[in-house]
Parts: structure tokens; sequence; C-alpha cells
């Protein structure tokens, strides 16, 4: 995957101080468990700084799991991650802004008295409160409780929480779920004018149309697993590319053998069946004999030639 | 350190419930104490009243000098109760709004949210304990008869024990609330589990009083009882009180030979049990996921 294949200049970084970082958040071999079911499996990404990177997937996928083992909320069962070349604890939490899930808040407080506690944790000056609460819209209600806002507020005061401490990093975990089109607008023109400052933005998504919109890199996501780790523009447009569900006795050998198969992009299961996807056409034929050499017979062979577009479309969707 | 103790005022400082319960417990305290003082100024206004007089001819309340340190520390003991409902609700708050979660992600630690949980816990049962150190010496002052000739500050040493019982009761309740989550089954669990334990452990005593008086059970060693035993009531050992009746012991002729003083090894080991109730706590957070 290309992931993979990305990870090529690790000595330079252990020169770099952590704010020159080109590397935001490394993430190796990530892994989660609930009982027999791996939410997250073994996970690996880059995020650069200055980045505005989406993890896409489907409901299920793992992006909230991933997100909350990132921010100490979730103790992870393998691997690692480390922020700003740093090994993971509280200081740099305190660098990073993020919502998971849902805003969180204490309902009976109002906005301005839940910015404080926030501020005192992240060791903010409480100065910043009415600015951030101006950035987003509702310095006007900051006398008002929280119980007492729409989603759509509610949203945006927990974008200005996490604009506190003027982070490094946001990070939104779906963040136009469920607000009306003109709440979804003001999210990403916000989101928008946040990465223009500088602001390194993760952001996980269901919606690719939303990560093509905002983002500048994509990871997708799909039962825990990445399938695909790159720029935004290689999967928008209408760039010809090949679906290719496939069938052999051994599903596992299949799929590692297909890591070096030319031009592909994306590995996935779906039940008895392999998936691939694949810049451009491709004839049976050619794929056929790539894995026969390699010693793998298949049993089904089936090819959607679509735009690559309409292929993520369909591997996001449930 | 300190923050931690802002974080945490901040957020129960305008929690209207937070206030309401503690109107309640002031509420409770004063009902509560003023029916006993009723009671017992009844029971003193009678010419020879059993539970109250003694063979030394001065008339003996629970709320003489010193006794009356370690009578009201038990009696008293009762309405941590309440406060343990402010506990229970706060930290089950925490996880009903997500607020621990996202007070994680936000920068703090697990051990940071126990910290501040115990700065809750210690600020109530400080200023319990200061209240009550007063309402002793109000109602010492005026039960004790000048006679008597007892330092009112003897015996107010029995506050500390008091202090560590309240400080532990609200940390059994903050490790209930911490593996349970609800605020309603913390608050039938806690309840239910102090009233047994409670009952059985009287139960137990009863069957041995005014036999063995020092004869260690084995209902010492429950975990709240391991907090109650540096507070020995010393109205188990007055005469004609209790159902050993006592009347006959010779040996207590004066106010002194009701006081035993604090048992410094049983005040230990009460420290130890909060210990290990805020160490659990913390214990299990650690191992969950937010
Ligand atoms: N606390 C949990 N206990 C058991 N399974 C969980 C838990 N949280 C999430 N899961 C499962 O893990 C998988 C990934 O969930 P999640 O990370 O929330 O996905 P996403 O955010 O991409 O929608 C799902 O199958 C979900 O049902
Ligand atoms: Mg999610």
């Amino acid at each position: 995957m290309d992931s993979q294949s990305s990870h090529s200049e690790p000595n330079i970084q252990k020169f770099a101080t952590s704010s020159t970082q080109p590397l935001v958040l490394k993430i190796n071999q990530l892994t989660k468990r609930y009982g027999k079911l791996t939410a997250v499996n073994r996970l690996n990404l880059e995020v650069k700084r200055g980045s505005i990177y989406g993890i896409l997937g489907p409901n299920g996928s793992g992006k909230t799991t991933t997100l909350g083992m990132l921010l100490g909320v979730l103790n992870s069962d393998e691997g690692s991650f480390r922020w700003f070349g740093e090994a993971p604890d509280k200081q740099q939490r305190k660098r990073i802004g993020a919502i998971l899930e849902t805003p969180n808040f204490y309902p009976y407080l109002n906005a301005e008295r839940n910015l404080k506690i926030i501020a005192d944790i992240k060791g903010a000056p409480h100065s910043r409160i009415d600015i951030v609460l101006k950035r987003v819209g509702l310095l006007e209600r900051k006398q008002d409780r929280f119980k007492t806002y729409s989603l759509g507020m509610k949203q945006r005061l927990a974008i200005a929480a996490a604009l506190l401490n003027e982070p490094e990093v946001l990070v939104l975990d779906e963040p136009t779920n469920g607000l009306d089109p003109q709440g979804i607008a003001e999210i990403r023109q916000l989101i928008k004018s946040i990465a223009e400052e500088g602001v390194t933005i993760l952001l996980a998504s269901h919606l690719l149309d939303e990560v093509e919109k905002v983002c500048t890199d994509v990871a997708v996501l799909k039962f825990g697993k990445l399938l695909f780790a790159g720029k935004v523009d290689q999967i928008s447009g209408d760039k010809e590319s090949t679906l290719i569900e496939l069938k052999a006795d051994d599903n596992e050998a299949l799929k590692s053998a297909l890591s070096d198969f030319p031009a592909i992009r994306g590995v996935n299961s779906n039940g008895h069946l392999v998936e691939i996807i694949i810049d451009g056409t491709t004839d049976g034929k050619a794929i056929n004999q790539f894995l026969f050499e390699k010693g793998i017979v298949l049993s089904h062979l089936n090819l959607k030639s679509m735009s690559l577009e309409q292929n993520f479309l369909e591997l996001t969707s449930n | 350190m300190f923050n931690l103790l802002k974080i945490q005022l901040h957020k129960i400082r305008h929690y209207p419930i937070f206030w309401g319960i503690v109107a309640i417990f002031l509420l409770t305290f004063a009902g509560g104490n003023y029916a006993i003082f009723r009671m017992f100024e009844e029971i003193l206004s009678q010419p020879n009243v059993k539970m109250a007089t003694m063979m030394t001819g001065i008339k003996i309340s629970i709320f003489d000098f010193p006794i009356i340190w370690n009578n009201l520390a038990w009696l008293a003991g009762f309405y941590q109760m309440i406060l343990a409902v402010i506990i229970i609700i706060d930290i089950s708050n925490e996880f009903s709004f997500k607020t621990m979660r996202q007070n994680m992600i936000d920068g703090l630690d697990r051990r940071d949210f126990v910290v501040s949980k115990f700065w809750l816990i210690f600020l109530l049962s400080a200023a319990f304990t200061v209240m009550l150190t007063g309402y002793i010496l109000v109602m010492g002052q005026i039960f004790t008869e000048a006679e008597a000739g007892v330092s009112p500050w003897q015996g107010i040493e029995f506050m500390l024990p008091f202090f560590i019982q309240c400080i532990g009761y609200l940390s059994f309740a903050m490790l209930i609330t911490v593996l349970v989550k609800k605020a309603g089954l913390s608050l039938i669990i806690v309840f239910a589990y102090s009233f047994i334990e409670n009952v059985v452990a009287m139960a137990y005593k009863g069957k041995h009083f005014g036999k063995e008086e020092d004869i260690t059970l084995w209902t010492d060693f429950l975990p709240l009882q391991l907090q109650n035993n540096p507070i020995p009531p010393a109205f188990f050992r007055m005469p004609n009180f209790g159902p050993g009746n006592n009347k006959e012991d010779e040996s207590i002729s004066s106010l002194q030979d009701l006081f035993v003083g604090l048992d410094w090894g049983d005040l230990g080991l009460s420290l130890l049990t909060c210990g290990v109730f805020v160490g659990l706590a913390y214990y299990v957070l650690m191992r969950r996921d937010a």
C-alpha cells in the first residue's frame, strides 16, 4: 500500500526539534480489539504538518476508535503512535484541539464557564475565551447554558474549545454529522479558514464528498484496515479505474500476492471476495497471469470499470 | 495540583443540584441534631432518669465533655451519606456527559481526574469536620456542668478519625460510581451496602455487649467498619444505656472513666482503607477506556 512505501526518510526526523517536525503524527501498526472484533487493524499513517488529512470510511470502519487511541481515551492493544515525534502524553494533547464524536460539555454551565474549565485544563489564558467564541460566532450567546444550544451551535462551541490553546493540530470527528446544509457549509468554511492559518487538520468523515471538498490528503479505512493513503486529487475526478472482485482458495495469500501488482490503489475483503482497485483499465488476463505466476489460482474474477471516485464511493458505502 | 482543585470548583460552583444537596445536608444535620437535643433536654430535666444519671450524682448526657467528641463523631457519620450523594452525582455526570473523556482529550490524564475528584472529597470532608467541631464545642458548653471541670478541648482528637472516615466513605462512593458509572445504581449500591454492613456489624457488637468489650470481631474488618473503629461511641459504655445495662459496673464513676483515648492503630487502618478505595478507583479508570 502507498502508506507503507512512503516511509522514506525516518532518519532526518531524529535531528529535527518537535516544532519543526515535518511529521505531526506517525502511526505504527496501531490495533484495537473489542473481543473478537478488530476495530482497528495494524494501521499505519503519517500526517504532515500543514495538511488537511481526511480519514474516510463507512460507519463502523474504525475512524472514531483510531482517533480515540490517538487522543488518549482508548487504550490500544498493539502498535504505537507519536505526536510531534514524541511518545504520547498529556502535554502533547494540550497542543492539540480535538472533538471526538459529539461535543461534550457540562450542560448546566454556560458557554463561557465551560470554556473556563477547558482553558484551565489546557493552560490557556481566559482572555482567549472571548476570542474563540467570536471566531465561531457564539460571543453573544456566551451566557447561555450549553443545554439550550442547537446542534450546530454545540458543534461550533466544540471547535471554539478546541481552538482555546492555539493548537498546532485540530482533530475533528464527523464535524458536520446531523447538521442542516447551512450548518454544514458554515463548519466546512470554518475548518478551511483555520487550516489557512497553518493548523494541521485531521478530519474523520464517512462522506467522500466532504473529504474531497475539504481535505488535501486522505486515508481510506474499511473494517479497521487501511485501504489507501495518498493525495485527495488521486482519488477524485473522472480518472478511469477498475474495481476487480477476486476469489481464491486462500484469500490471505491472494491479498499478499496482490500487494505487488502494479497501479493498485486498494485491497479490501468483502465477505469471501477480495476487492481491489486499479488505476486505468485492465483486462482479466493480465491479473490472472500475474497471480498464476505467484502460484495462485483464481476461482472468481469480475471487473467493473468506472471512475476512481465511483469506486471509492462504492467502497465507502455501507 | 491546585489547578485541578480550581477545575473541580468550576464544575460544581454553578451547579444548582450541588447547592440543593448541600442545603438538604445542612437542613438534615440541623434537624436531626435538634431532635436529639430536645430529646436529651427532656430526659435531663427529669430528676431520676435512667439514661443520664450516675452514681457520682452529676447528670451525664452524651453531650458532656469529653465524651461528646466521640459520641457526636459517631452519630455524625450517618450524615456522610448525604455528602456521598454529591460525589456520586458529580462523578456519574462526568460519565453521562462524556466530560471525563473530553477532559482527557483536552489534556488531563486519569490520575489528574482522580486527584481532582479527591479534592472535592477532601473539601467536603474538611468543611463537615470544621462544622462538626464548632457544633460540638457549643453543645458541650450547654450540657456539661461546670463542676465537672473538664476541658472542652479534651477529646478533640476524635475529629481526626471523623475526618478520615468522611474521606474514606466519600472515596468508597467514588469507587462504586467509577465502577458502575450510573448515578441511580451507584446510589442504591452505596446506601444498601452501608446499611447492611452497619446492621451486621452492630448485631455482632450487640451480641458481645457488656461481656468482652474489647474483643475483636470479624466484622471489625469490613471496609466501612475499619473507618468506624477509631470512633467507638462512649454512650455504649454509659451506665443504664444499651442492651448490656452496665449499671453494676463500679469501675465507671466519673466522666473521665467513660472517656477512652484515640487508638492510633485503628486510625492507621482507617487511613489505609481510604488509600485502598482511592487506589482502586484509579486502577479501574486506568484499565478502562474512557
Ligand atoms: N466500546 C465498544 N465496544 C465494542 N465495540 C465497539 C466499541 N466501540 C466501537 N466498537 C466497534 O468498533 C468498530 C469501529 O467503530 P468506530 O470506530 O466507532 O467506527 P466509525 O467511527 O468509523 O464509525 C465498529 O464495528 C463498532 O461497532
Ligand atoms: Mg465515528
